[in-house]
Order: C-alpha cells, then sequence, then structure tokens
C-alpha cells in the first residue's frame, strides 16, 4: 500500500510516495543530499533523527520512542525518524539544520611545484610514407623533449595506457596540438588541446563526518578555492562501524559508494566552475580518509575492518582513472587514494603526518586527531609509533542527552567567572545543544566548582546545597525513569544540561584518548613531559580549549603549553599530494616510518584506561 | 559498627588492605566464613553494584571494589573449603570472535563473582567451540557472551548453535549482553537472557542458579 509523504524543510517541499511501513528515515534515504541525521545508524538508540510531524498520521510511538523524546516533545509533534513508520498521508518538517562549522585551512607548505599528475601540452611530428612510425613513438618523442624544455624533473612517460590508444589513435594526425595527462610514469589520455584548457588538482579530505575539497591550480599552484560538506553517508550511521554494517546489508554497498562518490564529484564540479574553469580542467584527485571510507569509495567491501585480525582489501598508495570511480565525466584525470597503516590509521592520518613532516622532525612530537576515533601518534625522524583508540561519538554530540555537532547554537565554549557558570555558542546563537569542545569545557568548570568530583560523581541534593546559590541552582533531578542521574543545567528556560550518564560518557571517550597515550609513550619508553609538541589536528581539535582539555585528563597537562593547532592536517597533505610529486611520496615515507600498535589486546592499554576514567584531583 | 560492616564499607571504598585485615579479624572473633563472605564481601559489593546501576559509581569504583574483594577472600578461602561453603553456580564467560572488548565482560565477571557465583573467564576473540569445550569441561549452569560491535554480535548465534550441535543446550543458559544487544536479538538467535548492565546480569544468573539447585 502506497502512502503520499510531503517532506518541508525551510522552503524546500518534496513529495513522495511511499510503501507503507517504512520508516519515515527509510522513506527519505533517497532525497538528495540526505536530509537527517541518524548517528546510530537508524536503530532506535540515540534519539538524534527527530522530525516534527504537521499533518497526517505516523505510527504510534512504542516503547522505544517513548522513552526516548518525552511526552511535551511527543506532544508537540516530535517523532524519531527511524522508529515512526508510514501508515498513512502524511506531512513532516524536517529542522532547518544549522550551518556545520567544519575547520577547511591546515598547516600551508612551500612545496615545490612538480605535480605528480599533469597535462602537458605537445604536437607531434607527423608521419610520412618515409616515416611510418607509429603515434605512441612519435607522443613520447615530443613528451621527452617538451618535458625537458619544462625542465621538469623525473623520466619522461614511457607508454600510453589501453585507456588512452583510442585517442591518440583519433587525434594525433597532422601535426595538431595535444593534450596529454601524465601519471605514474605514463600517458593516462590524450585529446585535441582546448583552448583555455587549464590543469586542476582536487586535495580530498575524506572524513566519516566531513568532507572537505580543496582545489588548486597545477601549473601555478594557486588556491583557487575550498569547500566543505557533511558527509553524504551519515543517515547509515555517524561511526566507521555503522558504516560497515551498513555496508554489509543487501545492496548497503552499493548506496553508500554511490552516495559518495555523488557527493565528491558534485563538490568538484562546483568548485572547478566557481574558480571559471570546467569540471574537464579536473586532472587529478588526491584522496585522504581513513580505511573504510577508502574502501567504500573504490566499492570494496569492508567488513573484515570490524572484526579481529582487521585486515583491510588495501592500505598501499594507488592510482585510478578518476572517471571509473564516477569522481568526474571525462577522461585523463587520475584519483589518487593515498596510502594507510592499518584499518584503524589510515591515508587521513598519513597525509596528517606527512604535512607536518612529523616523520623526518627532529626531536619528539606527539599527534593527535581526535573524533570518534582517536588516532594517535608519537615519534619524529627516528620512527612513528601510532594507534587508533575508539573514544566513541560523545565528543561529537552523540550519545549525549542534549549533544550537538559543531553546528551555530551550539554550546563550544563554558567557563566560570565570578562564582558562576558561564558559556559561549557559536554564531552567538541562542543555545541549541551542547558540541564536544563546550562538554569538555562544562567538566572542567564543573571539576573547578565541585559539581562533579574527581570520580566523575555529580552531586546530590544535600551537597548541593551546601554549594553557594550560583551554582547550587544549576543542579536538577533526574528524568522520569531515573536512568541519566541527576542534572547540570546550563540554560535551564531553554532545557540545555549534562546528565550523569553524559558525564559517564565523557569519562569513556577522554580515558581511551589518554590511555591510548600513555601506552605509546611508556612503548617508547618517555614521560609526558619529554614530549617537545603536540600537535592538534582536526576540527574538533582546533576547537578545544586545551586548558580544560588537561584539566579533565583529556591531555597531558605539562603538554598545555606545547600545543601546536594544525587544522584539516590530512586535507593539507592531500593538497601538497597533487601539487608536488615529493610531497606524495612524503606519503609513503610517512606511512613507511609508522609502526601500527594494536591497543585492545594490551593489557597495559587496558589498564591505563580503567586508571584514566577517573577525573584529575584538585591541583 | 561491627567488623562485617567495616569489611562491606571498607570494600565499597576499594580499600584492598583493610579488607583483607578485617576479614582476618573477623576471623578471629570466630565469625563463619559464610557469613564473612555473604554479610561482609557480598554485601559491600551488592551496594556497589546498585549504585553502578544507577550511574553513581562508574567502571574505575566497581574494579578497585573488587580488587579489595579478591583481596579478602585470600584469607576466607581455606575456611570456606574446610567448612563446605560451596559457590552457587558455575559460569563461563567471554568476548565473541572477532571482538577483543574485554572491560564489560570483566564487569559481569566481578559483578557474578560478587554474587558467590564461580566464573571461568575465556577471555575475548573466544570462538564457539571454546564456548562449547570449556562448558563441557567445568559442568557450566550458564554460558554468558559479550559483544561490543554490530559486526560481531552476529557470533553469538554461532555460539547457540554450537552449543545445539554438541547435544548440551539442554539444561543450559546461555546469558548475551554488550553495548548493541537487545532482548529481541537475544530471542531471534535462541539466546535464554538479555542484561542491559553488569549488575542486572548477576542478578539473573543468581536467579538461575538459585532455582536450578531449589
Amino acid at each position: 500500500m502506497m502512502h503520499s509523504l510531503r517532506v518541508l524543510e525551510g522552503k524546500r517541499i518534496d513529495e513522495m510516495e511511499v510503501e507503507g511501513d517504512s520508516s519515515v528515515l527509510e522513506a527519505v534515504a533517497g532525497l538528495e543530499p540526505s536530509r537527517i541525521d541518524a548517528p546510530c545508524g537508524g536503530k532506535g538508540l540515540c534519539g538524534k533523527c527527530r522530525i516534527k510531524l504537521v499533518g497526517g498520521r505516523l505510527s504510534a510511538p512504542d516503547a522505544r520512542e517513548s522513552r526516548l523524546l518525552s511526552a511535551a516533545e511527543l506532544g508537540v509533534g516530535l517523532r524519531l525518524a527511524c522508529l515512526a513508520r508510514v501508515e498513512g498521508d502524511a506531512e513532516i518538517e524536517l529542522s532547518e539544520r544549522g550551518e556545520a562549522y567544519i575547520v577547511t585551512s591546515g598547516p600551508e607548505s612551500s612545496a615545490e611545484l612538480d605535480p605528480p599528475v599533469r597535462l602537458v601540452a605537445v604536437a607531434p611530428r607527423e608521419c610520412s610514407l618515409e616515416d611510418q612510425s607509429d603515434d605512441e613513438a612519435r607522443l613520447l618523442e615530443a613528451m621527452a623533449l617538451e618535458l625537458d624544455r619544462q625542465g621538469a624533473g623525473g623520466p619522461a612517460p614511457a607508454k600510453v595506457a589501453l585507456g588512452a590508444l583510442q585517442g591518440l589513435a583519433r587525434y594525433c594526425r597532422g601535426g595538431a596540438a595535444l593534450g596529454a595527462v601524465i601519471a605514474d610514469g605514463g600517458v593516462l589520455s590524450v585529446a585535441p588541446l582546448r583552448p583555455g584548457a587549464r590543469a586542476l588538482g582536487l586535495g580530498v579530505d575524506l572524513g566519516t563526518t566531513t568532507v572537505v575539497c580543496r582545489l588548486v591550480d597545477l601549473a601555478t599552484g594557486e588556491r583557487l578555492g575550498s569547500a566543505s560538506e557533511l558527509n553524504a553517508q551519515r543517515s547509515f550511521g555517524a561511526d566507521v562501524i555503522s558504516r560497515i554494517e551498513a555496508a554489509s546489508a543487501p545492496a548497503g554497498l552499493e548506496a553508500l559508494k554511490s552516495r559518495i562518490r555523488t557527493q565528491i564529484a558534485s563538490m568538484a564540479k562546483a568548485l572547478a566552475e566557481s574558480a571559471g574553469a570546467e569540471g574537464a580542467d579536473l586532472v587529478s584527485f588526491a584522496i585522504a580518509g581513513n580505511t573504510t571510507m577508502l574502501h567504500l569509495l573504490a566499492g570494496v567491501p569492508p567488513d573484515a575492518i570490524a572484526r579481529s585480525p582487521f585486515a583491510p582489501a588495501f592500505l598501499s598508495r594507488r592510482t585510478e582513472n578518476a572517471a571509473e570511480l564516477g569522481l568526474v565525466q571525462h577522461q585523463g584525470c587520475a584519483a589518487i587514494l593515498l596510502p594507510g597503516v592499518s584499518a584503524y590509521v589510515g591515508a587521513d592520518i598519513v597525509a596528517g603526518l606527512a604535512a607536518i613532516g612529523l616523520h623526518e622532525a627532529a626531536g619528539r612530537s606527539l599527534f593527535l586527531d581526535l573524533g570518534t576515533n582517536g588516532e594517535i601518534a608519537f615519534g619524529g625522524a627516528d620512527g612513528i609509533l601510532c594507534c587508533a583508540t575508539a573514544a566513541g561519538p560523545a565528543f561529537e554530540g552523540a550519545g549525549i542527552a542534549k549533544g550537538t555537532g559543531g553546528v551555530v547554537g551550539a554550546i563550544d565554549s563554558v567557563w566560570v567567572e565570578d562564582g558562576a557558570i558561564r558559556f559561549g555558542t557559536i554564531g552567538d546563537a541562542p543555545a541549541a545543544g551542547i558540541c564536544g569542545s563546550g562538554l569538555i569545557d562544562a567538566l572542567a568548570a564543573f571539576l573547578d566548582c565541585g559539581l562533579v568530583d574527581d570520580t566523575g560523581r555529580v552531586v546530590d541534593a544535600e551537597e548541593a546545597r551546601a554549594l553557594p546559590p550560583r551554582l547550587s541552582a544549576l543542579v536538577g533531578e533526574g528524568l522520569g525513569d531515573g536512568s541519566g542521574g541527576p542534572l547540570l543545567f546550563l540554560d535551564r528556560e531553554r532545557g540545555i544540561y549534562i546528565s550523569q550518564a553524559d558525564v559517564r560518557a565523557a569519562q569513556l571517550a577522554k580515558a581511551a584518548i589518554a590511555a591510548g597515550i600513555d601506552t605509546l609513550l611508556k612503548i617508547a619508553g618517555v614521560g609526558s613531559g619529554d614530549v617537545d609538541r603536540l600537535y592538534l589536528a582536526g576540527g574538533f581539535g582546533s576547537l578545544l580549549d586545551v586548558r580544560s582539555a588537561a584539566r579533565i585528563g583529556l591531555l597531558p597537562p605539562e603538554l598545555a603549553d606545547r600545543v601546536i593547532v594544525v587544522g584539516n592536517a590530512s586535507g593539507a597533505g592531500a593538497v601538497a599530494a597533487c601539487l608536488s610529486r615529493s610531497r606524495l611520496e612524503a606519503c609513503d615515507r610517512a606511512r613507511a616510518a609508522c609502526a601500527y600498535v594494536e591497543l585492545s589486546s594490551r593489557p597495559d592499554f587496558n589498564e591505563a584506561y580503567i586508571e584514566r576514567m577517573m577525573f584529575p584531583g584538585l591541583s | 559498627m561491627s567488623t562485617l560492616d567495616d569489611i562491606s564499607a571498607f570494600l565499597q571504598k576499594g580499600r584492598a588492605n583493610e579488607v583483607a585485615a578485617n576479614v582476618q579479624k573477623a576471623l578471629d572473633e570466630g565469625l563463619s566464613a559464610r557469613s564473612i563472605l555473604e554479610e561482609g564481601l557480598m554485601a559491600g559489593m551488592n551496594i556497589i553494584g546498585g549504585k553502578f546501576k544507577r550511574n553513581e559509581v562508574y567502571v574505575p569504583e566497581v574494579l578497585i571494589a573488587a580488587r579489595a574483594m579478591n583481596a579478602g577472600l585470600v584469607p576466607l578461602k581455606p575456611h570456606l573449603v574446610s567448612s563446605g561453603v560451596k559457590a552457587r553456580g558455575k559460569v563461563i564467560i567471554g568476548t565473541v570472535k572477532g571482538d577483543l572488548h574485554d572491560i564489560g565482560k570483566n564487569l559481569v565477571r566481578m559483578m557474578m563473582e560478587g554474587k558467590g557465583l564461580e566464573v571461568v573467564d575465556l577471555g575475548v576473540d573466544v570462538s564457539s567451540d571454546k564456548f562449547v569445550a570449556a562448558a563441557r569441561e567445568h559442568k557450566a549452569d550458564i554460558v554468558c557472551c559479550s559483544a561490543l560491535l554490530t559486526t560481531t554480535m552476529t557470533e553469538m548465534k554461532n555460539v547457540v548453535e554450537g552449543f545445539r550441535t554438541a547435544g548440551i543446550r539442554e539444561g543450559l543458559t546461555i546469558m548475551v549482553g554488550g553495548a548493541p544487544i537487545t532482548d529481541s536479538f537475544c530471542k531471534s538467535i535462541g539466546a535464554d537472557i538479555y542484561s542491559a548492565d553488569a549488575a542486572s546480569a548477576a542478578d539473573a544468573a543468581v536467579a538461575v542458579c538459585d532455582k536450578k539447585s531449589a
């Protein structure tokens, strides 16, 4: 039985016919771009995929939905998209998504311009009855001369790829000017040189949460623009494990693959056009993504990544035809997938390490990329130890009652002033939730004020009475079933609080990161005071208040003044790989320098993990 | 306060040395091994278990309390044996194949030990065959399977199948738990009991064993 579903979002209205008994989440899955965030992958666990029923009807809320939404919320028509099922014609409203705050900039490098993939304009000599040499030989000869004239380093291409022979046979006639794209010592494509043709490269940071693309001119090295979006796969879940699970469902891999391919392709085209060029001017992509994201992009089943012994299908750098990956329409564009270390330390980390040059740096450096999985690297020119630790999504707002991503209205900073707790929001908008940096600040403030003790327990009503009134006023009763424990309100009017259960979730997350650091330093045989610098990469690392992070024991306090915030290091590494062969090879060298440490089977990690769940006492 | 109350109070604070000393003191006072175990050590663990369920204490406190309980058991063990105090039941526990998560499973083990059950811990990445072999060897009443990943929870079905194929499914209780597990999943794979947290799992296991021995 089919029903009609109207989906309203701001000024946009979509109407669709829906098979009866589908969930709302399933029903809107086909909409592009994907419209509803479902951090738990639509399993009815997190309560974040909220929609509003404004007309018609949906299935009555079941026990799970009634637990995740309050009676008041249900009363105004709020529902969970993954649990509410279409039972008749209905009209729903999606909350207008706040602008996501995504860090696009990273460490800039001044690498020499020597792109690994480039467009070369050549005019091979004409053939004649006397000289019947083949097109390939004449093209390669002209190419060698041209590259020599340009003073390009490295050997000239030695062959024309099979896929380019057709173009060669068709166009290599009469001394016409040709545009040939070369990569990896071969010619990828041959076509008539278009007037005004440019050679553009795109560095892609393909994250589980966000996708950041940066466009560069390969002839001049000029940065032409950047774009960032939330990953279009996120309605399949917030973390890599839920994506892997989604990929193993029937047709799941195909859906995830086409989502991300379509997204990158449209970002690439839009960036090229806004730079006054066209999509066909793209000659290379360098893609830094975690191992799961690269598997999904390549359409390779990632399920082995989720099970011990965690062996992915591929890790080494590879150069593919971008058209075959569905990223462009034209031939003659290479997609370089950057190399990764292991299932959980992927090309995104390698590109970040290469961008910073950690594998060549003097002294001892610690590198942290904090997200759902916290990746940690430690070392320098003598080698790098790296590991990944499952921090869980608490710092990305999932699994936290009033948690949210870094969107407008998210409380992103909290501090103590004149004995009271104050907060700021992204865009100075009214508080709508709490993002990761706000959560960490809030915990640090609560610890300093005695609202939370060093075991992570929120004060009870009696203890609260002993505190100054402006602090005790923040303590609230737990919700209905008491599962969340007592609440600490940041904004009582808007109902924004941190519950006891939220504090526990944050304890797990910070303990995983801190224990990962402890374990790597222990293997290296150094103390945290011996670390010369701490690089914080990723969007979360840019927003994090280092003092608060040290206060709650997420980072070693000794390193608070040795922090270097590097922003989107993997994106910077990807752009550098587009522009310079030596920087591309730096990714391979950084990867080779990395020794992966599997934490989950180490007793010392487990011990450190438990020890680090506590908060440091007042110093 | 009585010595038994002291044992319980020190145990809740995780003070291993004081727990051991007070167990010895209680023995010297002539208290029975059973009452020291039940009204001292287990009483303290019960309070911790309840607080853990309500989020008032967390994983570290439970682990520290369990360590203190083990310290108290050292001087008590010989007396328990000589006075014929037996475990309430025998449990096999492990995290399923492909999954290396340890801590949730350890919490369940400690809570169960705190309730007077004997627990054989097979560790992590445990195959169906290993579960079956251990249950046979130890004549277990209960088998507990833990999984923290949606991608490994399906392995629990293989464990249930393994017991069926081995012909020892009858009379055995299979319990499942871990973040992605639900009651409906438990039923769908033919397991017996799902518990949402470590303290509830221990309560359920005790109920199974007490019913069996009644």
